[in-house]
């Protein structure tokens, strides 16, 4: 196992979670192959799939679990949240009930989730422009009260949707390394501690030095 | 087998005696076992001419002087009388010397006999509980404390564990709970346990407990041992614990009735068992396990059985089997497994006769019969011991048949009536989007079409081919693209579902297409997002006939309704069958094969993932133990289960697991995953996290590839390739097709869907208390018990909580009885006269959606209002209770019969009271008895309150004057606590827009509350405080007040801001130091008007003929105003006792 690919400073999990058909499959395809299928099946259960980028010079391999957004599947999906450090909630611009749903799977992931995942609300589908029927203000604002960092995206477009996850991957390195600088690793367990933004890795081999051997 | 004592006459004829003694004889019938000869030819022929066939072995009872004998026992083989016989030598015998007359001996024997029969075998009448069961029955329902509809299955001898002695006693299973009594030396231990709160059943053999049953509820072990038949003991708790869990899952209420149907069905041929329920237990679990076997539908009843041959004429030989009878079906099973199955539907029978032997010599010659089809093929059964009767029985079954399906001819089905929908029905897509095959393809394609069609003329086709191991190779090699569509729908016996269910179909489509709902919805979003590679679905022709498919069924089936998954199986499926046939199809998985997969909590494929995981274990132990580290064994396969492969394998290859998956069941997905993990084993093993794992896999599943079929993807698999197909289900069937039997998994889903269900109950219990402490209100153990006594209530009333989407605690729903009891016992507000009244006005406010049932967040809000929000919220939320519209003429009627009479009469009453100083005055001012005066002198209350209500009564309060909604005044009345989060569908918005959304810091206005209602409340209030002559006065003070402040306000309505002003002065007048601010957070009197003035229109204005009436304010500000009210509006009452005694509650009683 010992190939290039595996190799990486940080190993940071990320769901994707919103309602059925806002385009989390998309986003995913998009963000991991570059790719866009305006129709491809609905996920069932969870998918996943992994992209490593740079921050800092450092390799931070993101893995990506993107879950079926249909109600009854909410009991299943939740299982997976455990140990992400980061959640893409995604709603449809174009769709206001998706949007509205937004506080309801808020609850799931403090239900369900670590306390301390960092949360990006993203609205997806920004090139149906003529469509919208959130506008981004109103969206932003929400975020905002509820300490989410917000954006809006194109997964048909490509719109936004690296920046996306490089932000919110920075972010999480951001508080992890300067964890880490606070109190060097030990036994590669980071603990959460009082800042409130502090994110929780999974489990102890969520960070992870060069894993390869 | 010892038999009733019969009087015999001959003791000789027919019979000859093998054994005699003074007092018995052991005979064999004639014809049976060594004597041959004329008479015993005879005799043979006799027994086969008469229905009834005597056992052939027998023990009379006679005595010397006597000629009448007794038959005492009876037995079908000569080892089995021996036993008798000698159990009389043993035991009676000896006894029989002490007797004198010849009579006493008789009688002795006689009362012996009887009493064995009795003690032994409690069931000798055909249809009736025995007597012995009777009691036992009584006294269950004595001991335990039983509704009398509960019923009693079966009772066993067996020890429960308590500490480390073994206390013998006897248990009850009945069909809702499982008990044990025991009463030794003095000491009772009883233990009542309920079915759906059991989380595990097993048989267990250790040390401490040795060869135990096991029961484990969420609060405790319990052991049970020595039993006398563990086995069925053991068998039959399961069931019932399944049968609980199958109510939980399913939401139906009250699913378990008596079949009476099934009772008589299996009473010929199945031993009698100690309760009719027990019999129809039984029976029901052997119909279960016999639709299961032959796919047929699931309300198909086993009749009967009997071992005979089956002729195949393929292979001209007799196979031995067993032959299962039921209402629309006669099917055969061969003794060796998978050697030749069959179905026959009785409708398609033509004809049965008695195939006499023509003389060949054969076997199978003896009694055979010859069933006919309307397809003229015919079916020859030997060695049929009792053909007559089977005979009989089958033309019965079929004089039953209704007269629409009866003979079905073997003609096409009429066309369509054209016009009748909007649509035609496709015929299979693969036909209208054909793919161009490469011609080596096609070659294989062809070979395979000739193999099934060689085969078939052999076997036959359609519903009634021998299902022969020739045919199971066949398959597993892979049905050729053109006869998958029949071949599945005859595999998987939806075919007999699409007969029994004609035009259905038809009807569906046409009502689902024309109805709009949130399933439809879910479904057109997923239309484009199925089968997306196909070019069926690219084009509206397929995913119009999807869309019927899908939708259809959502409305046939609603507890399942649509789930994402189905869109998937359901296109492909419509690739290979004409649509009917593929909605059919559909049915079929959803209700048979894949049970519970795709219901509302998706509980089937949770299960399976367990049975998944327990098969891991045993089969592959190391990668077991590797993926459970993981933390990825429960997940691994969910969407491989729940969309058949499809979604993970390329399509061109799911389609290969699917005809094993027909043809076989279920198991064929368990094995082919076990061998998937096996072959992945090492690569698994060296993993270090999930995603890894995960990544493993679908690579393996992507790489599958089909050199027999074209892959239709519009875009090339870019996928390494791993394993042929053809190569994977052979090495799934040599690998695991002997050791994971349907059976077996049947029994693993039985075990987890106790797991399962559990676990969801647990943590929609765990959601629902963690949104109930939000509310602040009542304290966490308050509400952990709080709910189980919901929980109680929702069990008894056989509703079980049924998830839903808006919350949590939305799960639970009760309805007003159930409410009633419960906020009846628990608040201290319903108490007394009014308790009735104030449950319903409670339940009013808190049914906001008003559909008459309250969520366990109501009653727990309201039940924590009452006992521990401070003062100013409790009497906010009474006042609200009784304000209009929440409080409405209509109620005010209902309680009483005539509007003004009883009202005044209690106004009397009130004042009368004040007016004739019996109780000591309050220590009030000068001032404030003139004021009483003043509103007792201003006219007759009686005429008064007359006034008031005939006032109302014809221009009343008009719609004008009523400007709150019910809602706004439920929102006012649970200020405070309802406000965060109780709409969670305009949440969202109402969040980004209102800002802060903490529901404002003021309240919202309340209405105000006209005489009428008023009084109600101080009945109300009067009658809360009765039992306290200082509350008591104080209420009488306030209220006082209160009516002429409502005078004041009738007064001068112009001047209605001063007044309340005034008023509330007024009210502050009351208490001697001016202290208006009870808890702190109630305000000056000026500023607490300021703020409240403002908000609430004033209808008084536009009605001068309505003025009477008073405000939120004044009431809160006048009782606050009275020490000791303010006190008593302020304890904090635990509702733990309450609660304890609900749990106490002798349910006998409250349950009719």
């Amino acid at each position: 196992m010992g190939t290039r690919e595996d190799e990486y400073d940080y190993l940071f999990k990320v769901v994707l979670i919103g309602d059925s058909g806002v385009g989390k499959s998309s986003l995913l395809s998009r963000f991991t192959r570059n790719e866009f299928n305006l129709e491809s099946k609905s996920t069932i259960g969870v998918e996943f799939a992994t992209r490593s980028i740079e921050v800092d010079g450092k390799t931070i391999k993101a893995q990506i679990w993107d879950t079926a957004g249909q109600e009854r599947y909410r009991a299943i999906t939740s299982a997976y949240y455990r140990g992400a450090v980061g959640a893409l909630l995604v709603y449809d611009i174009a769709k206001h009930l998706s949007y509205e749903n937004v506080e309801r799977w808020l609850r799931e992931l403090r239900d369900h989730a670590d306390q301390n995942i960092l949360i990006m609300l993203v609205g997806n589908k920004s090139d149906l422009r003529h469509l919208r029927s959130i506008p981004t203000e109103e969206a932003k604002a929400f975020a905002e009260q509820n300490g989410l960092s917000f954006i809006e995206t194109s997964a048909l477009d490509s719109t936004n949707v690296e920046p996306a996850f490089q932000n919110i991957l920075t972010e999480i390195y951001r508080i992890v390394s300067q964890r880490q600088m606070r109190d060097p690793p030990e036994g590669d367990v980071i603990r959460p501690d009082a800042e409130p933004a502090d994110v929780r890795p999974s489990q102890a081999d969520s960070v992870r030095k060069q894993c390869c051997q | 087998m010892w038999v009733k004592p019969q009087e015999v006459f001959i003791k000789t004829a027919l019979w000859d005696c093998d054994e005699t003694t003074l007092y018995f004889v052991l005979q064999r019938r004639k014809g049976h076992g060594k004597s041959k000869g004329l008479s015993s030819l005879l005799v043979g022929t006799l027994d086969s001419v008469r229905d009834t066939k005597p056992a052939p072995y027998r023990i009379l009872h006679q005595t010397p002087n006597s000629e009448v004998y007794f038959v005492i026992a009876t037995a079908l083989t000569e080892q089995e009388i021996r036993l008798d016989w000698q159990w009389l030598f043993d035991n009676v015998c000896p006894t029989l010397h002490s007797f004198d007359t010849e009579e006493e001996i008789t009688e002795f024997v006689c009362c012996k006999i009887n009493s064995i029969i009795a003690t032994e075998q409690e069931n000798l009448t055909e249809d009736e509980d025995t007597i012995t069961y009777k009691n036992v029955d009584y006294e269950f329902h004595q001991r335990f404390n039983m509704p009398k509809d509960e019923k009693l299955v079966c009772y066993y001898s067996c020890s429960y564990w308590k500490g480390k002695m073994p206390r013998q006693g006897w248990m009850y299973l009945s069909v809702h709970y499982m008990c044990f009594y025991s009463y030794i030396f003095g000491r009772k231990t009883s233990i009542k346990i309920r079915w759906a709160d059991v989380t595990e059943l097993a048989k267990t053999n250790s040390l401490l407990f040795p060869d135990s049953i096991k029961v484990v509820t969420r609060d405790d072990k319990h052991y049970f041992t020595m039993f006398l038949k563990k086995n069925e003991t053991f068998a039959l708790m399961q069931q019932l614990a399944n049968i609980a869990m199958k109510q939980l899952i399913d939401d139906k209420s009250g699913t378990f009735n008596i079949d009476k149907d099934l009772l008589t069905k299996l009473s010929k041929n199945v031993p009698k068992k100690p309760s009719f329920l027990k019999r129809d237990l039984d029976a029901r679990k052997q119909s279960n396990l016999y639709t299961l076997r032959f796919r047929l539908p699931q309300t198909e009843k086993l009749d009967g059985t009997e071992e005979c041959t089956l002729w195949t004429p393929y292979n001209k030989r007799h196979n031995w089997g067993r032959l299962f009878l039921s209402q629309n079906f006669i099917c055969f099973d061969s003794r060796v497994p998978n050697l030749v199955r069959l179905t026959i539907p009785l409708r398609n029978v033509h004809q049965v006769e008695r195939a006499d032997s023509g003389g060949t010599g054969s076997s199978g010659d003896s009694g055979s019969i010859l069933i006919t089809t309307a397809h003229h093929t015919s079916f020859l059964f030997g060695n049929i011991s009792d053909r007559d009767f089977l005979v009989h029985k089958i033309s019965e079954l079929l004089a039953k048949l209704p007269n629409d399906v009866y003979r079905e001819k073997a003609t096409r089905a009429l066309p369509r009536e054209e016009g009748r929908g909007e649509w035609t029905a496709q015929p299979p897509l693969m036909t209208l989007f054909r793919t161009h095959q490469t011609s080596p393809i096609k070659q294989i394609q062809q070979k395979k079409e000739k193999q099934w069609e060689d085969h078939m003329s052999e076997v036959g086709r359609g519903v009634s081919m021998y299902q022969t191991t020739d045919g199971s190779e066949l398959v597993v090699n892979g049905i050729p693209e053109s006869l998958r569509g029949e071949l599945w729908s005859v595999f998987s016996g939806s075919i007999l579902q699409k007969a029994q269910n004609k035009g259905l179909y038809e009807r569906l489509v046409n009502e689902a297409l024309s109805s709009k709902n949130q399933a439809n919805d879910e479904i057109e979003r997923d239309l484009h997002r199925s089968l997306p590679e196909h070019r069926a679905f690219q084009n509206d022709v397929g995913i119009s006939a999807l869309r019927r498919v899908l939708c259809a069924y959502a409305l046939k089936n609603p507890t399942i309704g649509y789930c994402q998954a189905m869109n998937i199986v359901a296109s492909v499926l419509l690739i290979y069958c004409p649509e009917e046939q593929a909605f059919w199809l559909l049915a079929t998985i959803c209700e048979t094969l894949l049970p519970d997969y795709y219901n509302t909590r998706v509980v089937g494929a949770l299960v399976d993932q367990g049975v998944l995981e327990e098969l891991t274990e045993v089969h592959l132990p190391e990668l077991h133990a590797k993926l459970d580290e993981l933390g990825m064994m429960k997940m691994i396969s969910l969407s491989w289960f729940l969309t058949l492969f499809i979604s993970v394998m390329p399509y061109e290859c799911a389609v290969n697991v699917m005809d094993c998956f027909f043809y076989d069941g279920a198991k064929v997905i368990f094995q082919v995953t076990l061998t998937i993990l096996d072959i992945n084993r090492e690569k698994l093993l060296n993993c270090t996290e999930d995603g890894q794992a995960m990544q493993i896999l679908n690579s393996y599943l992507e790489g599958i590839y089909n050199e027999e079929a074209m892959a239709l993807s519009t875009e090339p698999r870019t996928a390494e390739r791993t394993i042929k197909i053809q190569d994977l289900i052979y090495r799934t069937y040599r690998t695991y097709g002997g050791s994971v039997t349907s059976e077996h998994i049947e029994h693993l889903r039985l075990k987890h869907r106790l797991r399962v269900v559990r676990q969801l109950e647990d943590s929609l219990e765990r959601n629902t208390l963690r949104a109930l402490q939000q509310d602040k209100l009542l304290e966490p153990n308050e509400l952990q018990e709080l709910l189980s006594a919901i929980r109680e209530e929702l069990l008894w009333a056989k509703r079980v909580p049924c998830e839903r989407l808006e919350a949590p605690y939305e799960a639970y729903r009760l309805d007003y009885t159930q409410f009633k009891t419960l906020y009846t016992a628990l608040s201290p507000w319903a108490k007394g006269e009014f308790a009735e009244a104030i449950t319903a006005r409670m339940f009013k406010v808190m049914d906001s959606d008003e559909d008459g049932a309250v969520s366990a967040r109501g009653l727990s809000v309201c039940v924590g209002l009452a006992t521990r929000a401070d003062a100013q919220r409790r009497l906010r939320l009474l006042y609200c209770a009784h304000a209009p519209p929440l409080l409405t003429r209509q109620d005010l009627r209902a309680d009483y019969t005539d509007t003004g009479e009883e009202l005044a009469a209690d106004a009397i009453a009130f004042f009368d009271s004040i007016e004739n100083p019996t109780t000591p005055e309050p220590d009030a001012s000068s001032s404030l008895h003139r004021s009483i005066s003043e509103v007792c002198d201003d006219g007759n209350m009686e005429k008064s309150s007359d006034s008031t209500n005939t006032q109302s009564g014809s221009s009343g309060w008009g719609e004008g004057a009523i400007t709150h909604t019910a809602n706004e005044v439920r929102a006012c009345a649970v200020w405070g606590v309802w406000s965060a989060a109780s709409s969670p569908g305009a949440g969202a918005c109402a969040g980004v827009g209102a800002g802060a959304g903490a529901g404002g810091l003021v309240p919202p206005a309340a209405p105000r509350l006209p005489r009428a209602h008023f009084l109600q409340l101080l009945a109300v209030l009067h009658d809360l405080t009765q039992h306290n002559l200082k509350l008591y006065e104080a209420v009488v003070l306030a209220g006082t007040l209160l009516l002429q402040l409502g005078e004041l306000n009738q007064r001068r309505p112009e001047l209605d801001r001063e007044i309340s002003q005034d008023s509330l002065y007024l009210a502050a007048a009351a208490k001697q130091p001016v202290e208006l601010d009870p808890n702190g957070n109630a305000t000056e009197p000026e500023q607490s008007s300021d703020s409240v003035q403002k908000p609430p229109p004033s209808p008084s204005k536009d009605d001068p003929d309505n003025g009477w009436s008073i405000t939120l304010e004044q009431f809160l500000a006048t009782i606050l105003a009275q020490p000791p009210l303010e006190e008593y509006f302020n304890e904090n009452i635990s509702i733990l006792p309450h609660l304890e005694a609900l749990r106490q509650r002798d349910r006998l009683h409250s349950v009719s």
